[in-house]
């Protein structure tokens, strides 16, 4: 009686699990010792592109890129001695093949069981294909945003006198953000027939010989364009690094403050013949 | 053969290139400014590249001795509206142009060499156009 009813409890179980497993949108498989496969849900046929009956018994090595196969065969022995259960291939992309040859991205989780003796290993799959795509438009989209941000933040330019632009530079200096700097800058001077451009270096971190080169690049470039280009925001320490460096600032017009420059750039403006 | 006209204004000669300039053609530009400085007895050039795309090392190296063989036969030269694209390539090239003269457009250039337009008021009087910094800071 009572075998009679563990029995019917066993089977409504089996039962239930089966329709649970049928159910899932993930794919589910059990794996014997050798690798052979005893059971799986609907998902993977869909998954997979086999039928029941091209898979069933068949090495779990059919789903694998042929790549991979020989490989596998060994890291699954290694499972079966010691068996845990846990994520597949922490760290590193995992990829499964279908029938037709071509191959998706793939997550799985792996179970070792024991029945009668015999260890088996339950898997769990995961197509995520969708998800990487997703991953991945999501970081561009980051990273773009924080790029233009950056570039937009760093470069302003203010329109302080008729014909006089200050573009203020903050932080560290590199040969991205000079470039850009100076793209914008020339490109105003263009269309706003600018004639005296001032940059401003009151924030910006360290002045080396790096930075240095940037700015008298920049100021060759005002020059060349038919403009004049102060250089204000010197502050001691900025004059006494640049002097021990060796740095020749001669070509360029320093001056100590913001409001120093402005006064020289409207005598510039005012008498017309640059310096 | 196709050649870049040079036109006297006063005591300034103005070369304003509206084509892509090759090699000989600016070599033939070189002669022509020269003697033309001889010929008028010009004492400034305006050279306008405004319309000039592509600046190369050899062009950028005959403006420069042409300013140099200017400054010589006593003409000073400015070099006028430099596009922003050209600008960078010749600063990323090391083709800074030491000694050149520049402006942002022709009036700034006729300005910085001590010229600039007048109105003439019937009475003969010369006046000074008040536009005229109007145009420098770019609002005309």
């Amino acid at each position: 009686m009572t075998t009679t009813v563990t029995n019917k409890a066993t089977a409504n179980i089996n039962k239930i699990l089966d329709t649970v497993l049928d159910a899932a949108p993930i794919g589910f498989l059990l794996v014997d010792s050798q690798g052979r496969i005893k059971h799986f849900n609907k998902h993977c046929e869909g998954l997979f592109g086999f039928t029941k009956k091209e898979l069933l018994d068949k090495p779990i090595e059919t789903l694998l890129p042929g790549q991979l196969r020989e490989s596998h065969v060994g890291m699954r022995d290694n499972f079966i001695t010691e068996p845990w259960p846990r994520m597949m291939g922490a760290g590193r992309e995992l990829f499964a093949q279908r029938k037709d040859g071509s191959q998706f991205p793939i997550e799985i989780g792996l179970g070792p069981v024991e029945i009668e003796g015999e260890m088996y290993v339950t898997a769990t799959v995961i197509d995520i294909t969708e998800k990487q795509q997703h991953d991945a438009q999501k970081k561009a989209r980051l990273e773009q945003s924080h790029y233009e941000e950056l570039m937009q933040l760093s470069s302003p330019l203010l329109t302080v006198w008729k014909g006089i632009k200050v573009l203020p530079l903050v932080g560290t200096l590199d040969s991205i953000r000079t470039q850009d700097a100076m793209e914008k800058a020339l490109t105003c001077m263009a269309e706003e027939q600018i004639r005296v451009l001032i940059v401003d270096i009151t924030g910006v971190l360290t002045v080396d010989t790096m930075v240095s080169d940037h700015l008298i690049r920049m100021a060759t470039a005002v020059r060349l364009m038919g403009g004049d280009c102060i250089l204000t925001g010197i502050s001691p320490e900025v004059a006494r690094t640049v002097t021990q460096l060796g740095v020749d600032l001669s070509t360029l017009h320093t001056r100590a403050t913001l409001a120093d420059g402005l006064a020289l750039g409207i005598k510039v403006i005012e008498t017309g013949r640059g310096f | 053969m196709q050649s870049i006209p040079v036109l006297k204004i006063g005591p300034v000669l103005l070369v304003s290139i509206q084509t892509e300039l090759h090699d000989s053609l600016a070599v033939n530009l070189q002669d022509t400014i020269l003697y033309k400085i001889r010929d008028t007895r010009a004492r400034a050039v305006l050279i306008d590249i405004t319309a000039m795309e592509i600046v190369d090392s050899f062009i950028a190296r005959i403006l420069s001795e042409t300013t140099q063989m200017a400054s010589v036969m006593d003409a000073r030269v400015v070099l006028v509206g430099m596009r922003p694209a050209v600008t960078m390539t010749l600063v990323d090239m090391g083709m800074t142009l030491p000694g050149i003269d520049t402006a942002i457009n022709i009036e700034a250039g006729l300005f910085k060499l001590g010229y600039e337009l007048c109105a003439i008021r019937q009475d003969g009087h010369a006046v000074r156009e008040p536009a005229l910094m109007e145009t420098v800071d770019g609002q005309d």
